[in-house]
């Protein structure tokens, strides 16, 4: 028989239809199981695929929708797999038809929420699709129809464990809610990128609606995809008859629907809920005339993440370049503390700032760079929308965060050395993404363009070895300065152009350098970033908040067409009018409460008081530009309205959210106080103590712990926030490597105190000289001391005041 | 199948802001900043929501404790009980505002603590806003058939645990019509949804009798619950 994907290259391939229904009209009864049909009614379950085969389906999927290592044990599972791939294997013999038919393994979601919204953890979900794919490919499946998923991430997961389990051809579908997007929030053109990126060899779209609701997503598939894309839509929307789920689209109207996406492109039709082999037979005739379009290679590069997906093309891609401690004192101190709150903040203003992509870079020598780059990369993913560029030179980080990013990554980067192309290309073969290559080899950057385009063709060269072709690769023509050589911006640009024009590529660069060592740099950087804009540059890596590249970019895209109504320049036109004062705030400030007195904020501990976030930046700036002593600043001022705040807070004289004001404002002048720290290193503060803070396992609320953590950041201790749903070994094993004198655990479900009072004795066990303190919704004193705490904290500031007893 | 699930998305009231300062323990008389605060983030979040409820009917038989919802569901719960008394039929529901409103409080949380507990506050209101409408759409549809509406009843309320969820779920097939799932600790994600039943019977339901009273005056922790009306 000829193989699958040689089949498809050349013919269109019919899939089968439903098997609930067709169950229970065969006697399976509400709340059993159809999976275990397979076990208990293998003539009933073998007899549906026969009948799916002589309707005229070439691939029909075995019974193990929902077989994995969750819902059974190892043994029953290999038992259900095999049984149920040998059912389809029965069928092929039995059923009548001479076309070719294909057995395929099944795989649905495993009906668990990844992290970080569910408690699944990516490797495991990677695992559990694993044990089934092996278990299938042995077997003898023809081919994997991974379906149904409506999480980005768990698709990514399945499709992962299929490539790294088995050979075989992989056909991967999502479930598309009425909004066009996944559960999750992906795009169609996001879900496409990652899924080609990663080398499955069809993807599309089934279940959740019907053919013509479904059809504006099939439309988008069939734009961007260079992969063949299937087509399995539900038989139009259920509705109870006599008791009885009806679907109110016939076989015939159905068909119909279908053939109409399958002359416009599909090239792998089938049906989901409530379709039945009539329907399937009903598609085949209704495709009889049509011949299958050819699948034709899109040359879009597109990164995307588990929302979004960005394209090159026309519009210039901006890539933020603040995360990275490379000059940055106070960024360094954030890596070497974990405060991943810091690096998500210059994350969020970039994204205001109008940045794409944000380069993600966290490269110090003595930190762990690849367990810091792939968490760093999880905490932005969690929080912020935009595609990542994962910005490093060793390898090991590369894969670790390639392998945990939702969607697909743009890499930086690759070079022209063998050494570099070896390490960087399988990488991007096996996760898929956009790599960053920059014209240099083993002799180094070439003086001229000429040395730099060739550099370029050896790269596209070795690439397409992998399989990774030229969409796939942006080049950096490397910027250098031109304090040193005079020509340096003009070999840069000649390369970017001929790049462009003659291969075909995209390009990007790292625009700031060319006025390295010179003053008013920004005038340079953005009459180079204008210049190279004008010539055709695709993307550049920058610093969004810098005025003049934001005035180059939006003032190009005018003047060149690529703004339309110059809609996009007229919004920022307020923000780069030059001398523009800061905006100022709405007016006067709200009244505020009666218990801190109406005292206007031109002291520090007054704006404090008055929750006045700017007011106490600037103003613990002048303090300590005016030669005040940091320490002074924060004993004098900080710590004494945060005392009269919380005090009032205490007697219920203000609430809740004054005192997250108060706090918030505090923040930001102790964030003032840090970075005069950072830049003075004489003056060195020394943090009250460690305090080693976590909301316990299984439980993921983390408001009250981030109160908790600003309130004890505010009095001077260093915390180190180990985040929600935390395995209690991890607390130990922090709690140990600071021998920190106190632990805070938090936890709002009753569910989850469990969890606590195991963390409680570990810590007992293995790091006896910790307090703990707990606190949350669920706690009261008396259940504190039950489960072995030390103090019960029925609010922030109590537990506070708890850590000052202890460390006065 | 006995059980047909239907999905449908809600258009949602305005929101109150009275219940989102209490959800944010803002005391009795809020300030008028954090009022803004509230309205503020109201605005810029209604983008992120969508009401989405996928919901179930069936015939309801008690024999405290014990509740049979069709063939489908079989529960024990003294209060369950209580609550359906004179019940024939109930509605079993699912309902969310989306996973986008975990991101955004996953982000605001870690930049602004005030906003993350404003926005979980506004959550909150939206959530039991949308079990709102949906009921009473429900109670609506209920009355031209001689039924009346009892207020709805959740896992976790009374001595109806919270494991109850999970049957729940699985039987609104809640992941896939509308992308709500449980975790090990019986967690809902998105966090902002809820699972419920509603009872429909011949009688209106009467405040008075105690057994049926909804809301606070009905709750065994009136006393001491810190966000009683």
């Amino acid at each position: 028989m000829m193989p699958f994907l040689d089949f498809l290259k050349t013919h269109l391939v019919f899939l089968d239809g439903g098997m609930g229904t067709l169950l229970q009209a065969a006697g399976l009864q509400p709340g059993e199981s159809p999976m275990e049909w397979t076990l208990t009614h293998p003539r009933e379950v073998t007899e549906i695929h026969r009948r799916y085969f002589e309707a005229g389906a070439h691939v029909v999927s075995a019974n193990t929708f929902g077989a994995n290592l969750l819902h059974y044990s190892r043994e029953k599972l290999a038992a259900l797999v095999e049984t149920a791939v040998a059912h389809v294997q029965q069928a092929r013999e039995e059923a009548k038809g001479t076309q070719p038919k294909f057995v395929a393994l099944d795989v649905g979601p495993t009906g668990r929420l990844l992290k970080p919204y569910g408690d699944y953890d990516f490797r495991e979900a990677v695992e559990c699709f694993g044990e089934t794919i092996r278990l299938g490919a042995k077997a003898g499946a023809d081919l994997i129809f991974i379906e149904t998923m409506n999480d980005c991430y768990e698709t990514k997961a399945a499709l992962l464990a299929a490539k790294e389990n088995s050979s075989l051809p992989v056909l991967v579908s999502n479930a598309y809610g009425e909004d066009g997007k996944l559960m999750t929030g992906a795009s169609p053109a996001a879900m496409v990128a990652m899924l080609e990126g990663m080398g499955a060899d069809a993807i599309g779209v089934n279940c959740s609606l019907g053919p013509d609701a479904l059809a504006p997503v099939v439309e988008e598939y069939l734009a961007h995809a260079s992969v063949p894309v299937l087509f399995e839509p539900n038989a139009g929307m259920p509705h109870v008859e006599e008791g009885r789920t009806v679907y109110d689209i016939g076989p015939q109207a159905f068909a119909a629907s279908v053939a109409r996406l399958v002359a416009r492109g599909v090239r792998l039709a089938g049906g989901c809920c409530g379709t039945t082999p009539e329907y399937i037979r009903a598609v085949t005739e209704a495709c009889r005339t049509l011949s299958p379009i050819p699948v034709t290679p899109k040359e879009e590069t597109v990164v995307s993440s588990y929302a979004t997906a960005v394209s090159f093309d026309d519009v210039p891609v901006l890539i933020g370049e603040r995360i990275n401690p490379t000059g940055k004192k106070r960024f360094k101190q954030a890596l070497r503390e974990g405060d991943m709150g810091y690096l998500l903040q210059e994350g969020v203003r970039q994204q205001e700032m109008g940045a794409h992509i944000l380069d993600v870079n966290v490269g110090l020598p003595e930190i762990d760079e690849p367990s810091m780059l792939e968490r760093t990369v999880c905490e932005l993913q969690a929080v912020l929308p935009l595609p990542l560029q994962i910005d490093t030179s060793n390898p090991q980080a590369m894969e670790r965060a390639m392998r945990v990013y939702n969607g697909k990554p743009m890499v930086n980067s690759v070079n022209g050395t063998q050494e570099s192309m070896d390490a960087v290309f399988p990488l991007v073969r096996k996760y898929g993404g956009v790599v960053v290559a920059l014209t240099l080899d083993e002799k180094g950057i070439p003086q001229d363009a000429q040395g730099r385009v060739e550099i370029a063709r050896r790269i596209l060269q070795e690439a397409a070895k992998y399989g990774i072709s030229r969409k796939d690769l942006v080049f950096d023509t490397l910027t250098m300065t031109i304090s040193s050589e005079p020509q340096a911006g003009n070999v840069t640009l000649e390369a970017m152009e001929r790049i462009r024009r003659e291969l075909g590529c995209h390009t990007s660069l790292g625009v700031s350098n060319v006025s390295f060592g010179l003053p008013c740099r920004d005038v340079l950087n953005g009459a180079f970033f204008s210049l190279a804009l004008a010539r055709g540059l695709s993307a550049a890596i920058l610093n969004p908040h810098s005025l003049e590249m934001r005035k180059a970019f939006y003032a190009f895209r005018a003047l060149t067409g690529r703004d339309e109504n110059c809609l996009a320049y007229l919004r920022q036109a307020p923000a780069l009018a030059p001398d523009t004062p800061a905006a100022p705030g709405n007016g006067t400030p709200p009244p505020l409460s009666p218990a801190l007195g109406n005292a206007p904020g031109d002291s520090l501990g007054q704006a404090v008081k008055n929750g006045m976030k700017e007011q106490a930046a600037s103003l613990a700036k002048t303090l300590l530009k005016k030669g005040a002593p940091p320490m002074e600043v924060v004993q004098k001022e900080l710590i004494p309205a945060l005392d009269e705040v919380g005090v009032h807070f205490e007697k219920k004289q203000v609430f809740l959210p004054q005192l997250l004001m108060s706090a918030e404002a505090a923040k930001a002048a102790f964030e003032a106080v840090k970075t005069f720290l950072q830049e003075h290193p004489g003056q060195q503060s020394s943090p009250r103590g460690d305090f080693v803070l976590a909301t316990v396992h299984g439980d993921i609320h983390d408001i009250g712990k981030n109160i908790v953590r600003l309130l004890m950041e505010n009095y001077g201790f260093q915390v180190w926030d180990l985040g929600k749903d935390v395995p209690p070994e991890e607390i130990v094993e922090e709690t140990c490597r600071r021998h920190a004198p106190l632990v805070g655990l938090s936890a709002l479900m009753t569910t989850t105190v469990p969890a606590m009072e195991r963390t409680i004795q570990l810590l007992r066990e293995k790091a006896p000289w910790a307090k703990v303190v707990v606190g949350g919704a669920v706690l009261t004193e008396e259940y504190a001391r039950q489960i072995g705490a030390d103090f019960y904290a029925k609010d922030a500031m109590e537990t506070v005041r708890y850590a000052l007893g202890l460390n006065p | 199948m006995s059980f047909p699930v239907r999905r449908i998305v809600l258009e949602l009231p305005p929101v109150s802001f009275r219940e989102v300062m209490r959800y944010a323990r803002a005391g009795g008389e809020p300030e008028e900043r954090f009022l803004q605060e509230a309205r503020s983030l109201a605005e810029e979040t209604a983008p992120l929501l969508t009401g989405r409820v996928c919901y179930g009917e069936t015939e309801v038989t008690l024999t405290p404790p014990a509740v049979k919802c069709g063939e489908a569901l079989s529960l024990e719960s003294q209060d369950l009980c209580r609550n359906l008394q004179g019940c024939v039929r109930v509605v079993l529901f699912a309902a969310t505002i989306g996973l986008e409103w975990d991101r955004r409080i996953a982000r605001e949380g870690r930049l602004s603590p005030l906003r993350g507990l404003l926005l979980q506050a506004l959550g909150a209101e939206r959530i039991e806003a949308l079990c709102d409408v949906f009921c009473q759409e429900r109670a609506e549809a209920m009355a031209s058939r001689g039924l009346y509406a009892r207020p709805r009843f959740s896992p976790g309320y009374g001595d109806l645990p919270l494991e109850t969820q999970r049957p729940l779920l699985q039987l609104l097939d809640a992941s896939r019509q509308i992308g709500v799932g449980l975790n090990q600790s019986l967690l809902m994600s998105p966090s902002k949804s809820v699972t419920a039943l509603q009872g429909f019977a011949p009688t209106p339901f009467c405040l008075r009798s105690g057994a049926n009273s909804s809301g606070c005056e009905g709750c065994a922790r009136r006393e001491t619950c810190l966000y009683r009306r």
